[in-house]
């Protein structure tokens, strides 16, 4: 009799602990990340969702990009870029004005950069394929061809008009980093804490519940796609790499990288192998890396600070340049000496 | 044999096992899932990956043979083994923070891990 | 029950055989459990050794039982099969013999728990933590094969009545 009466006990005692210690795991935020292939690369959206697991913004985040993609890309049927390069003028309205801006910030920093970066180039894009099975570089009469035709290309802006010059339109260079922009903007209106990344160009929305987002930094030198210079603690801020270690093939011996000087039609000759910009917007950072890149190491900070921005920019010879108000966000990997401007 | 077939202290012992199972179910999986992959041969490290960009599978070769990975984005399985028992195989897929598929033969262990990283740039 | 060596020995092989088909039935149904790992049907005549014929018999069993395994599936499972069938044949066997309250159903299930949960035990030493997720299936699991292996003493001990 004891026994039984001793056990029962014993077991209520266990049944209400069972019943309790699951209570306890409710509550914490989860990280949650949805994955979309858009916009010709892979797109990551991490999420703080505060209860468990439901109610993730993947729906928002994979139509949001489908509609940049949409506007932006100069292969989709009826998209701006498409527009313009087929009637040299087009509108643009509505939930996209945006664009109108960001537009009017890559033509001032063309002007800045002395026409190194530019919009304006698909003459030149058209003929290089990176992703090609057997790439090989076009002809010199090609590229030739394509340059005259950008000769004197601009873009004019009338209200809702904007009308084209010259060489038609590639918005490669900057339609990540606007992609990171819609995003910010929509997730914002959420009132959500998210990381967005398009292709390595980032949004850092908000912040994690413990913290910055952590985000690191591409090693130029390393054939791997997760190994990293250092990191990055990034909170309300946009971040966008230009890297000649991506998108590049070898041809009889010779390197050809995909950031392409405007001037030559031939990949840029810099300095640098990698430029990574932190910056107030997205599109400023896309446009921003590339145009350091462009410009190389020594006029690059002073092309940021234009503009409040950041950089982390590696030299060829393996240099780690950093900008000096990044002092306290960047944390290098060991190896990595970081000299600071 | 004058035992019983069925007494209140059986129906006891059954209670403790499913609140024992309970436990170790709770134990076992309200960790926190893992999102990084780090693949071992013998005591060195040979890849490590983030699931959240992971190729879909990947294949470590070792002097014993080889073993085929498929990534998905909330865990990892041996989808392939040269091994003889192909128990890494039949482990399945795992998705929480600290656990591990071993293949003892070929002596590859893969562990599930915290990322440290939410992002990278490049 | 004129030679009672000779029928001891008639019986003794009997239950191995019995022990040996039971466990070559599991192992049709073994694919589907994870790890190697067996319900452990063949427990049922290491608990009517246990029962009847007490500790040594029971050992005897487990031990052809092992011997067995290891002709026709390798080391592996001979040493999963001995750790296996050892423990829960000790077990079994005190709980027989000093568990009063409980009824035949309770200790199969036990019995059931400890032979998984010693092969557990073993895959451990032999694979790592990771075997550790199957814990809770294996427990579970250990539940039906303890009432089946309960339903199976019922009937046989009426067969060794009826033949007694």
């Amino acid at each position: 009799m004891t026994f039984r009466t001793g056990s029962f006990r014993l077991l209520a005692v266990f049944l209400i602990f069972a019943l309790l210690l699951p209570l306890s795991a409710c509550g914490a935020p989860v990280l949650h990340t949805s994955r979309v292939y858009a916009m010709g690369t892979l797109c990551l959206l991490t999420e703080e969702l505060p209860h468990g697991e439901d109610g993730d913004s993947s729906p928002l985040f994979s139509s949001l990009l489908a509609d940049a993609e949409a506007l932006l890309s100069h292969k989709k049927d009826g998209s701006f870029a498409d527009l313009i390069n087929a009637l040299d003028y087009a509108v643009v309205g509505g939930s996209d004005r945006m664009l109108l801006e960001r537009l009017r910030l890559a033509e001032e920093i063309k002007e800045k950069t002395g026409g190194l970066f530019s919009v304006s180039v698909l003459p030149i894009t058209s003929l290089w394929d990176f992703e090609s099975e057997d790439p090989a570089p076009p002809t010199e009469e090609a590229i030739f061809a394509a340059l005259a035709e950008m000769e004197g290309s601009a873009l004019h802006f009338e209200n809702e008009t904007v009308t084209k010059t010259g060489g038609g339109i590639d918005l490669g260079a900057m339609g990540k980093g606007y992609a990171c922009d819609v995003l910010a903007d929509a997730l914002r209106m959420k009132n959500k804490n998210a990381l967005v990344s398009v292709g390595g160009s980032i949004a850092a929305i908000g912040s994690k519940a413990n913290g910055a987002w952590q985000v690191g930094v591409r090693d130029p030198f390393s054939d791997s796609q997760s190994t990293v210079l250092g990191t990055l603690a990034l909170t309300d801020t946009f971040v966008s790499t230009s890297g000649s270690y991506e998108k590049c093939f070898t041809y009889e011996g010779e390197t050809y990288h995909h950031i392409l000087d405007p001037h030559t039609g031939m990949p840029a000759e810099s300095d640098l192998v990698s430029v990574t910009v932190v910056a107030g917007k997205g599109t400023l950072s896309d446009i921003l890396s590339t145009a350091c890149f462009l410009v190389g190491s020594e006029a690059a900070f002073s092309l940021a600070a234009e503009y409040e921005a950041a950089l982390i920019a590696v030299k060829a010879d393996g240099t780690l340049l950093v900008s000096e108000s990044l002092r306290e966000l960047f944390a290098p990997k060991g190896g990595w000496e970081p000299i600071y401007r | 044999m004058k035992r019983k077939w069925i007494t209140r202290a059986d129906l006891c012992v059954l209670l403790a096992l499913l609140f024992v199972v309970a436990m170790l179910y709770f134990l076992l999986f309200s960790r926190e899932k893992g999102d990084t992959v780090s693949v071992y041969v013998g005591n060195t490290l040979h890849g490590e990956f983030s699931l959240a960009d992971a190729p879909d599978t990947y294949t470590v070769t070792t002097e014993k043979g080889s073993l085929t990975l498929a990534f998905a984005l909330d865990g990892i399985c041996v989808l392939h083994s040269d091994c003889p028992d192909g128990i890494c195989v039949r482990t399945g897929k795992i998705t929480r923070k600290g656990e591990s598929i071993v293949c003892a033969p070929l002596g590859v262990c893969v562990t599930l891990g915290e990322a440290t990283l939410d992002g990278v740039t490049g | 029950m004129k030679n009672t060596r000779v029928y001891s020995l008639c019986r003794m092989a009997l239950l191995c055989a019995a022990a040996i088909a039971l466990a070559v039935l599991e192992g049709v149904f073994a694919p589907v459990l994870p790890v190697g790992a067996k319900a452990g049907l063949s427990n049922v005549i290491v608990m009517l050794a246990a029962d009847t014929l007490g500790l040594p018999s029971a050992l005897a069993i487990v031990l052809f039982k092992s011997t067995f395994a290891l002709l026709t599936r390798g080391t592996v499972s001979a040493f999963l099969s001995l750790l296996g069938g050892v423990s829960s044949a000790l077990l079994l066997w005190a709980l027989f013999r000093y568990a009063r309250p409980l009824g035949v159903l309770g200790i199969s299930i036990i019995g059931a728990v400890t032979h998984s949960t010693a092969q557990l035990f073993g895959s451990y030493l032999l694979y790592g933590t990771a075997i550790f997720a199957y814990a809770p299936l294996l427990l579970l699991l250990s539940l039906p094969s303890g009432v089946i292996t309960a339903a199976l003493l019922r009937a046989l001990s009426q067969i060794m009545k009826g033949n007694e």
